[in-house]
């Protein structure tokens, strides 16, 4: 009889797995989510940092306008998302990535990209930085990443029939640009929505400052990636142009901030490119992030401005 | 390592073979191999705690011995019972209350004018450190009031203490129901072990598709309650309702379905609650393990040394214990008053002499009465607004967000209702509670084995085939924190 049940349990089993295998597999071939896109190949190039340069920046633009320079026998990828804090865990993931010693890394750094909950040490920030989407995968360039799928994908394989978590004035491009148009199909993102998400916004930042810190343990993995990304190829540090009123709140809490960041650059001896100042050339959606038009914009202009150092 | 993870089933997949094939020749063996599995479990999940619960399973081991062995000298035993008390007590009010009682006082000086600053300590909570120490407290008060014998095999005593089902969320176990079968051999037994699979299927269903997908619609409207309108307010209590209750006697299901397939059976801790006309009805089917342990240990005390008060002096012993019911949650004073409230909610009741009632809903039939309806309808709505102050961060902000409830636009279309997530919620949420209605009479919510064999084997493909498109990750427990 308990032979019996064991076999009855293993069949079970087998069929359930091999649904789910099925369901993976589906869900692997279309619409995953958001930043699925970003582990899918290995990169001559990338895109670092968090949300505003996740949206922000379009890597098959850059690609575009500096095709005459060697830098592009992988693709270049945005690398950047939310959760992408300088750290060990994405100091390891970005080593996993890159398959070049003759690429392009854009930094996108911003006081965000240095902070850590508050209260935590060195060792507590690294366990809280695995516990996030690096930290839960070893894969970062397989196609499909079944990996990614079934440690970090948390929704319900219900979307492998018809997605229902796509937001669709968000278009996620195969080399991991976040578009964000403001004109979908459905409907148009509003000046009125757009002053609600940034009072949001607003609203996230000023909690944000209450609960986290600068952290020195990211301060030294920021060092530390740009040391090793130095000999992988060109090395550009950015800051993405934002609304004032966040930047202002940046700047007050790291008052010299791009002062120590142009020190850091020059140590290296790699461009600091601050576009922060040119805020108002640019629109976001939600006070932070760049909208689509805006986002191809300035991705033009930072092609230029990293041909010209590249000329220089 | 939570139970609706694949590190879970790898960890005890290879103990359930180990316990029902080489280690089941006698009950030592057995005990051996779950109590190790229980401490590698508890490890695990924090191995820093580990010495503090052997520490908790040497001393209330001694102290049960020493009670039973002073049973002449009453003096000494209340000694050895009052180190314990003190011991599992100081455990609880230090790890788990020390900065709540500190910032409080601070807080209470400063309102009189004595200006004060604090600094709180870094303290971490042990985790399951509420359910253990409530069983071993459980375990010395029946040793003291020769309810139970003391056990005099450590290795039985430590299993019940750190047996790995039930040491992070419960249910908080009794002596009296675990020992017995921790010190007998477990002969494997079919029906118990389907029927624990099957509790574990209706847990997983529970926790990752009904509580999963309430928590993505209750937990943005939570976070920013100020910018909703009233109407989606309700909405986002209403979710959050359901997932409070599909999150915990998901977790609990689970555990008790696992202790199955081992086999020993776990009190059980959730019966349908939502299917009950009054308060006290809904708080003999609510956590029933923490409320029978209250009212064992707290109330049934409390209320005979307040007996010549009468009614007055019932209430009050409710009412205190409803508090220390919150209490036991966490430290903060949100939960002291979701207490309060379900304290006062048993003021009417006590007056009109309907404490105990208490009976199945629609017994034999399968539509409740429009009274027997009603009456569920409003207790749900006050168990809503209650769990606003389970789920807010301070008073005032769940204050604010009743206040913001009632609203101009509070008969406006909630934001989002006709999404396709809302509608699939809803719809899962239906099925729920229809499966749990159609149960409610039964010992858990997913007996069907007096089903004939096709209806059961659609069950289960339905709920395999639900938790497979509509499950979401998660990776904890809201109990987890407590």
């Amino acid at each position: 009889m308990l032979k019996s049940f064991v076999i009855k349990l293993f069949i079970i089993a087998i069929t359930f797995i091999t649904i789910y295998i099925f369901f993976i597999d589906k869900l692997s071939k279309g619409f995953v989510d958001t930043n699925y896109n970003k582990f899918t190949q290995e990169a001559s190039g990338l895109i670092i940092g968090l949300s505003r340069a996740n949206e922000g920046i379009s890597p098959s633009i850059i690609e575009e306008e500096l095709k005459e320079y060697n830098f592009f026998n992988k693709p270049i990828v945005n690398f950047a998302f939310n959760e992408a804090h300088f750290g060990e865990v994405y100091y390891e993931a970005i080593k996993k990535k890159i398959k070049t010693d003759n690429g392009l890394f854009i930094l996108s750094i911003s006081p965000g990209n240095f902070t850590s909950p508050l209260g935590l040490d060195d060792k507590k920030v690294f366990e809280y930085d695995e516990r996030l989407t690096l930290g839960k995968i070893n894969n970062f360039v397989s196609s499909p990443n079944y990996n990614y799928i079934i440690n970090v994908y948390g929704a319900s394989l219900y979307n492998s029939l018809h997605n229902l978590d796509q937001w669709n004035h968000r278009v996620s491009h195969l080399d991991g640009w976040n578009e964000v148009k403001l004109a979908s199909k459905l409907d148009t993102i509003t000046d009125k929505d757009i002053e609600y998400w940034k009072s949001l916004t607003l609203k996230f930042y000023e909690q944000k400052i209450k609960t986290e810190q600068i952290s020195s343990y990211r301060h030294n993995y920021f060092i530390k990636t740009v040391e090793y990304l130095k000999t992988k190829g060109e090395v550009f540090l950015i800051r993405m142009p934002s609304d004032s009123t966040i930047l202002k709140i940046e700047n007050s809490h790291w008052k010299n901030f791009d002062f120590e960041m142009d020190s850091i650059a020059k140590s290296f001896n790699i461009p600091y490119l601050n576009y922060s100042k040119k805020s108002n050339n640019y629109k976001t959606y939600d006070g932070s992030h760049l909208e689509s038009e805006s986002a191809k914009e300035f991705t033009e202009l930072l092609s230029k401005d990293i041909k010209n150092n590249l000329v220089e | 390592m939570v139970f609706n993870s694949i590190k879970f089933v790898v960890f005890v997949l290879p103990v359930l073979f180990l316990y029902w094939s080489f280690f089941k020749k006698s009950k030592v063996a057995q005990n051996v191999l779950l109590l190790a599995s229980s401490l590698f479990f508890y490890a695990w999940a924090d191995w820093r705690f580990l010495f503090l619960l052997i520490a908790s399973i040497i001393i209330n081991y001694y102290l049960a011995l020493k009670i039973r062995k002073e049973v002449d000298d009453e003096a000494k035993q209340r000694r050895f019972l009052y180190i314990g008390l003190v011991f599992n007590v100081g455990l609880l009010l230090y790890f788990k209350y020390f900065n709540f009682f500190y910032e409080s006082f601070v807080e209470l000086i400063n309102v009189f004018g004595i200006t004060s600053s604090y600094t709180t300590l870094s303290i971490l909570l042990p985790l399951g450190i509420s359910f253990f120490t409530f069983q071993t407290l459980g375990y010395l008060i029946d040793v003291y009031n020769e309810e139970i014998d003391p056990s005099h095999n450590f290795l039985e005593f430590s299993l019940f203490v750190a047996y790995f089902p039930k040491i992070l969320s419960g249910p908080i176990e009794r002596a009296t129901k675990m020992m017995p079968q921790i010190q007998e051999k477990r002969a494997f037994s079919y029906e118990l072990f389907v029927d624990g699979l099957r509790q574990i299927l209706w847990g997983l269903f529970a926790k990752i598709v009904i509580a999963e997908n309430c928590a993505t619609i209750a937990n943005p409207i939570f976070n920013n309650y100020e910018d909703q309108s009233g109407s989606t307010l309700i909405l986002g209590a209403f979710f959050y309702a359901i997932q409070l209750y599909a999150d915990f006697s998901g977790y609990s299901n689970m555990a008790i379905g696992l202790s199955k397939l081992f086999g020993i059976q776990l009190m059980r801790n959730f019966a349908t609650p939502f299917f009950s006309t009054n308060i006290s009805d809904f708080w003999r089917k609510w956590h029933i393990s923490l409320t029978t342990w209250m009212m064992d240990y707290v109330f049934t005390p409390l209320s005979f040394s307040l007996r010549s008060y009468q009614k007055n002096g019932l209430i009050i012993s409710i009412i205190a214990t409803f508090v220390l019911v919150g209490f036991w949650h966490g430290a903060n004073w949100t939960f002291v008053f979701y207490g309060l409230l379900h304290g006062i909610y048993f003021i009417p009741l006590v007056y009109s002499g309907k404490m105990n009632t208490s009976e199945i809903v629609a017994k034999g039939k399968f539509f409740p009465s429009i009274i027997e309806f009603i009456k569920m309808l409003l207790l749900f709505i006050l168990i809503m607004a209650t769990d606003i102050f389970f789920r807010a961060n301070s008073i005032k902000e769940a204050i604010n967000y009743i206040i913001s409830i009632f609203s101009d636009d509070i008969f406006s279309i909630p934001q989002g209702l006709f999404n396709s997530n809302y509608l699939i919620t809803i719809f899962l949420i239906f099925i729920f509670f229809f499966i749990e209605w159609n149960n409610r009479e039964k010992k858990h919510d997913f007996e069907i084995n007096n089903y004939n064999i096709f209806l059961r084997w659609s069950s289960y493909v339905f709920l395999f085939l639900l938790i497979l498109f509509f499950g979401k990750s998660s990776e904890t427990f809201i109990y987890f924190q407590f």
